[in-house]
């Protein structure tokens, strides 16, 4: 489970997470979601802890950071909105090293990452280098190498970027194993109709703070939308800003 | 108002200024100390060598032709255009003349440092080993500076986009044969030939250039490709002294390569022994440094006999190997998922600090072979001495320097 507290933070000279506090329980997908620059990609750098907090605390199943960082990398496994690849290893190597540094029994990682390849059609491009992926093919590669670890958080950032439809389908089926499996999954994204087929939850982030949060049926009646017309809340939260 | 001599001085402003940021790297103390000792190292050889010439050498003149032909090829036209410029300066494009005029008067300074720095080592040799007088040589040395003139004249040529299918390649070799061919009738005719000859074919092509050159449009694609890569050469050279973030993976793979990994992953397993490895090896910039030191590193110590230099080369160029391939720790730092991973930074650092190990004693171990061949004449207590010198040094390097220098960096 994943606990934020009160997080406040953001870059040296800019401040832009504001008192943001959120739960994402076990078995539990939750989609954090708002406009550019609302602070959705900077609060998920303070749980990976690329970004030093100003103030308040992110917990891991009562693990943070500061009190073991190994411990609490050991539960999150991220996939990147722009894939992060090294150069100088092939698909095979990345997760091979995603095996040692998780330290993962690695018959049975590489018999879960076989499946992964296989859904993904990776499968027969395991000596390849990143140069040699397109785009969605490097999204897939992060994908897997995240899904094939036992973490207990996975963070996906917007995951249906650059993707195929088909690998849209395959990621929200594996959302639904991790789910059932009782693990708990945050991902940030724009695209509302997809992500409600799989989010229990949705936090509405604006401006640093959290603006709103509940479920497709509850942001509608707040934002007084038809629940198949979710994405008109952007253009409310726009009209709230003055930007419209 | 925009104007395109403002937009020049601005460009380049801004890349002496990246320049500047860089070179304070490249000519750092340590890398100053190991040139003031490879240059005293060097030039002693070759004064000793030019005091041996007491007659003229009949291979004296090819060589220094092949030398000379070797130089002209120095230096590409610096055009300091970017990607957007195809689309903000194009309908500017009439007026660029001037603006690739001053790129061109630019693009001659490095080369011309090079011709001179070239002129002036081979004169000695020159004037010793062949029969040519000193005026004669002169000319033959300014002709090489009207020749990379033309040389860049050509390159500006191939960037007009009317131009731009015909051949470079084999004009640029057209020019360097005929160069060779007005230097041979400098040599064994008589010198001011070559000069005159350098200067008829650079007014030739000014005169053909004059009708083309206003009727032409620029090659967008290719100016934009040549100056980028012309670019990433550069920072490719400055990554070898310190991170350059806009180097992006260069890498060689290769059977060889996967062979030496499967190897040296058995002897060195870990986490960040893993990655390193494969940046070592597939990146083609730190293989290069430690090949680099450790051939120039053993050419020199087989040259040399007199025991104080061999000590201090010795010693320097095992610590600068290991000072030069320190960027490869921080090399992986602009990925976040190397921060992402659940490993600690000792286990890092000893993984780094293993493969330096391996890197450090293959220098130890090359040098010592020379010192070993040299054993006769430097004394076989001064080799053994300097074998165990070797050792120590490589043992406080990495006990105690290495994580001195981390820990510096950090902070």
């Amino acid at each position: 489970m994943l606990t934020v507290e009160h997080l406040s933070g953001g870059y040296q000279h800019l401040q832009i997470l504001k008192d943001v506090s959120f739960k994402v329980n076990d078995g539990e997908v939750v989609g954090l979601i708002g406009l550019n620059g609302a602070g959705k990609s900077t609060t998920i750098k303070h749980i990976l802890g690329l970004l030093p907090a100003t103030s308040g605390t992110i917990k891991i199943d009562e693990v943070s950071l500061k009190s073991d960082l190994q411990a609490y990398r050991q539960q999150i496994a991220f996939v990147p909105e722009t894939p992060i690849l090294y150069p100088e290893l092939t698909l095979r190597e990345h997760l091979e090293m995603t095996i040692m540094a998780y330290q993962l029994d690695s018959d049975a990682t590489w018999s879960v990452a076989e499946k992964l390849l296989k859904l993904f059609r990776l499968d027969q491009m395991l000596d390849w280098f990143p140069t040699h992926f397109s785009k969605g093919m490097q999204q897939k590669v992060m994908i897997v190498n995240a899904f094939m670890t036992s973490a207990n958080l996975l963070v996906i950032d917007e995951p249906f970027t650059g993707l195929d439809p088909l690998a849209v389908h395959n990621l929200l089926d594996l959302i639904a194993t991790k789910k059932a499996a009782g693990k708990s999954v945050l991902m940030t994204t724009h695209i509302l109709a997809t992500a409600k087929a799989q989010a229990d939850r949705f936090i509405l982030l604006n401006q640093g703070t959290i603006r709103a949060s509940g479920t497709v049926t509850e942001l509608a009646t707040e934002f007084n939308v038809a629940p198949n017309q979710l994405d008109d809340i952007y253009l409310q939260m726009a009209k709230e800003n003055g930007d419209v | 108002m925009f104007d395109f001599q403002t937009l020049w001085r601005h460009r380049l402003k801004q890349h002496l200024r990246q320049q500047n940021k860089y070179l304070r790297y490249v000519f750092n103390d340590h890398l100053i100390l190991a040139a003031v000792f490879v240059v005293g190292a060097l030039a002693f050889w070759y004064s000793n060598a030019l005091q041996k010439i007491s007659q003229p050498l009949w291979w004296a003149q090819p060589i220094v032709i092949i030398i000379l032909a070797l130089v002209l090829l120095i230096g590409r036209l610096a055009t300091l255009l970017v990607k957007a410029d195809q689309i903000f300066l194009l309908p500017k494009e009439a007026q660029l003349g001037r603006y690739l005029k001053q790129a061109q008067h630019y693009s001659l300074a490095l080369p011309a440092f090079v011709m001179v720095f070239a002129g002036l080592v081979l004169t000695p040799f020159v004037l010793r080993a062949t029969t040519i007088s000193p005026w004669q040589w002169l000319g033959l040395m300014l002709s090489l500076f009207v020749f990379k003139d033309l040389d860049l004249r050509l390159l500006m040529s191939q960037l007009l986009r009317d131009q731009a299918d015909r051949q470079l390649p084999i004009k640029r070799i057209w020019l360097v044969l005929g160069a060779v061919v007005s230097w041979v009738l400098g040599f064994y005719v008589y010198g001011g030939l070559a000069l005159i000859l350098a200067i008829l074919a650079n007014l030739w092509w000014r005169w053909t250039q004059t009708k083309i050159l206003p009727t032409t449009r620029l090659n967008w694609r290719l100016v934009i490709e040549q100056e980028a890569s012309r670019q990433f050469r550069i920072l490719r050279f400055y990554n070898l002294f310190v991170d350059v973030p806009e180097v992006g993976g260069h890498v060689v793979s290769n059977r060889l390569i996967d062979r030496c990994l499967k190897w040296w992953q058995q002897r060195q397993p870990g986490t960040f022994s893993y990655l390193y490895q494969r940046a070592f090896l597939r990146r083609t910039d730190y293989l290069n440094i430690w090949l680099r030191f450790l051939v120039i590193g053993m050419v020199l110590l087989a040259l040399i006999q007199q025991p104080v230099v061999v000590a201090l080369l010795f010693l320097l160029f095992i610590y600068l190997a290991g000072y030069q391939l320190l960027p490869l720790f921080h090399h992986f730092d602009h990925n976040p998922l190397t921060q992402l991973y659940p490993t600690t930074l000792a286990e890092r650092q000893r993984d780094f600090e293993r493969l330096l190990r391996i890197l450090l004693l293959g220098q130890w171990l090359g040098y010592s072979l020379m010192l070993l061949l040299n054993g006769q004449q430097l004394g076989w207590l001064v080799v053994s001495g300097l074998i165990v010198a070797g050792l120590v040094l490589i043992i406080v390097f990495l006990r105690f320097y290495l994580p001195s220098r981390l820990a510096k960096k950090r902070s």
